[in-house]
């Protein structure tokens, strides 16, 4: 299983630059002169983005994805009354009918006509250190920032031991509290003699087979302990469930995280500094083209998007109404 | 402080660059207009920008490295072709222990930790497998300017498969001897990280955060040339003061002595007269968490002490034999 490393925590310190140096917010990305350089940039975009409710809180940003009143947005924090409030501020009540849980995109059906829908870019690869524009209902965008890593699949399945290498199998040196491994009966001191079949000599190659699973995959470990052998199945977990306080700790500083931060598969992640209320808006390039919707604010230095070729081929899907919810909401 | 000296200004300050430094200093390209602007004000500034900085990526992603030293991971990056790697004095640690190296393409290195100052937070690694590695250079940061464009390489949350360092862009908010502050956000796992000019010239290695998120230190480029024989000769010296050059308001205090047992937050003992021992929190009571915020060591607390000032009120959740009490507390002021 993946060796669980610390990372090496930053310092911390209580910094304190003196505001009072001429002009020390002009090179911050929030300068309003700054982010009204990307006016053009998003202009297009604007009149497809809603403001969603819900019991009377903003909840999130959508997009509107054809003019008969889809509205594509974040699913995971939605709940009681849902309102699209549009751009020209006309107010509508919203129907939730289809949802796809891997990518926390939600379908919206709202009663009006004659919108403009957005227009997604086709998927040409986003390299590092593009910009990208998060779009809101103001002219100007919420945030912007550069991408930080070009799409990729999202690879953390944790079970939550430290193991080594021994001649016949891996010995468990350490089992996280509350982990898929504590939870399945691992101990320390353990030897795993195979994992779903399949014997492991090192570390390494057990921590690539992990990374092929996903957050909720079951494995099968046999495991030696003492005279007997016990079979375990773990449940594996996701970053969220995991252990790491000191890491949250610090993940947390400076900026509000959204609730749901993992279980994704594919995204394209960005450095901007963005509210969790505001994600299920759109991103865009340089261009004006959508590059996909920005779907959560996952750390201090990430904001992820599910790119727009990911989104195109679950448009159909969703409005279908065989993805409704279920009736109540599992967690 | 230095204010952002426009172009004509950096191509004078580099041509005084030439003729006084004692190392030789290469002639760098005329960077476009658009980073030499206060503020960027036009769809072709920002493109500019992009272009210059895409190509840039591309060019210091090679020598950007995961660092495995004991039981942590860091970043670095590798700047001579011996393979000498900067890190942060907090990753290298001790002298002589053993390092993976992890380049950008997965494959693994071995090497050795070097020398570390503390007191600035440098360290420094080498590679002790043979090869010819991609590395960078260093730059001055004698010269740098508030308002200057940099980037930012490492592995913020540890090295993760199918995932190459994190790129972020930003401009340095503030620098002096010390310390390089940027708006670059940085995050656990990114200690030791190298921060770019836009020549992809290292300026500055990632250090520490504060509580805001335009609060990312870096300690300076030039103490890793100022102290290049002691660290290569692998000494380890200074103490990891809080650093001084900023003026730093009080720091909050609670006055528990606590201990981390079994991933838990413990009190052993109350100081008396504190304002824990005001608000009622008592010997033996678990710390759940602070707010919202989970604790779960000795670390966590004093982290989390550093982040909110004297005479705040806070709510303490404790655990309490079979009862969970929240206690809200008055934080005093660290007495000296």
């Amino acid at each position: 299983m993946k060796r669980i490393l610390a990372v090496f925590f930053l310092l911390l310190q209580t910094v304190s630059v003196s505001q009072a140096q001429t002009g020390s917010s002009d090179y911050l990305r929030t300068n309003p002169k700054f982010l009204q350089s990307f006016r053009d940039v998003v202009q297009k975009s604007v009149p497809s983005v809603v403001r969603v409710q819900c019991d009377g809180i903003d909840c999130c940003l959508g997009i509107i994805t054809s003019k008969d009143g889809w509205i594509l947005t974040k699913a995971h924090d939605l709940k009681g009354k849902i309102v699209c409030k549009l751009a020209d501020g006309r107010v509508f009540d919203a129907k939730v009918v289809g949802i796809d849980s891997t990518n926390d995109l939600a379908m919206l059906k709202i009663d009006a006509r004659q919108l403009k829908p957005t227009t997604w870019a086709h998927g040409d690869h986003v390299r590092a250190g593009s910009w990208v524009a998060s779009v809101g209902l103001t002219p100007d965008p919420v945030t912007v920032g550069v991408v930080s890593v070009p799409t990729r699949k999202v690879q953390e399945a944790y079970l939550g031991v430290m193991v080594e290498a021994a001649p016949n199998g891996l010995t468990v040196l350490q089992v996280l509290e509350n982990s898929a491994a504590f939870k399945a009966g691992v101990r320390p001191r353990d030897l795993i003699l195979r994992v779903n079949g399949k014997s492991f000599n090192d570390p390494e190659s057990f921590a690539q087979f992990l990374s092929k699973h996903r957050p909720g995959d079951t494995i099968g470990l046999s495991v030696a302990r003492g005279e007997r052998t016990h079979d375990f199945k773990a449940k594996l977990q996701s970053r969220d469930d995991g252990g790491g306080f000191r890491a949250e700790f610090q993940n947390r500083l400076g900026s509000e995280l959204s609730n749901r931060r993992s279980g994704y598969a594919v995204i394209l992640q960005h450095d901007s500094v963005l509210k969790p209320s505001d994600c299920g808006g759109p991103l865009v390039d340089l261009q004006g083209r959508v590059i996909g919707i920005n779907i959560t604010r996952a750390g201090r230095v990430e904001t992820w998007a599910i790119p727009a070729e990911i989104v195109q081929p679950l448009l159909a899907e969703l409005k279908s109404g065989r993805l409704a919810p279920k009736e109540k909401k599992a967690e | 402080m230095r204010t952002l000296i426009f172009q004509r200004g950096m191509l004078l300050g580099l041509a005084i660059g030439i003729l006084a430094s004692a190392q030789p200093v290469l002639a760098q390209p005329v960077l476009p207009s658009a980073f030499g602007k206060a503020v960027p004000d036009s769809v072709r500034d920002l493109q500019e920008i992009e272009k210059h900085v895409q190509q840039l990526v591309d060019k210091v992603m090679p020598a950007t490295v995961c660092l495995r030293i004991g039981q942590g991971q860091g970043s670095g990056v590798i700047i001579d072709r011996a393979g000498h790697i900067l890190t942060a004095g907090h990753v290298s640690g001790k002298a002589d222990q053993d390092a993976v190296i992890i380049l950008p393409d997965g494959r693994k290195l071995k090497g050795k930790t070097l020398g570390a100052n503390n007191g600035i937070d440098s360290g420094l690694v080498v590679i002790t497998d043979k090869g010819d590695f991609p590395h960078l250079e260093m730059a001055t940061s004698a010269d740098l300017k508030r308002g200057q464009w940099c980037l930012s390489l490492g592995h913020p949350g540890g090295y993760k498969s199918g995932r190459a360092p994190v790129v972020r862009l930003g401009r340095v908010q503030d620098v002096n001897e010390n310390t390089i502050i940027t708006d670059c956000t940085l995050v656990g796992g990114d200690s030791g990280g190298p921060l770019f000019d836009m020549h992809g010239r290292v300026i500055g290695i990632h250090s520490r955060i504060g509580g805001k998120i335009s609060s990312n230190v870096h300690v300076p480029i030039d103490t890793y040339r100022d102290t290049w024989t002691r660290l290569a000769a692998s000494e380890v010296w200074g103490s990891p003061v809080p650093f001084f050059n900023f003026t730093r308001p009080a720091e909050a205090y609670l006055g528990v002595k606590a201990t981390t047992d079994k991933m838990a937050l413990k009190i052993v003992a109350i100081t008396p007269n504190s304002p824990a021992e005001k608000a009622g929190l008592k010997a033996n009571d678990a710390i759940l968490k602070v707010d919202n915020q989970k604790l779960a060591s000795v670390e966590d607390l004093s982290d989390f002490l550093k982040t909110r000032r004297p005479a705040t009120e806070v709510t303490v959740h404790v655990q309490r034999g079979d009862q969970t009490i929240p206690i809200r507390v008055v934080l005093g002021q660290r007495p000296k």
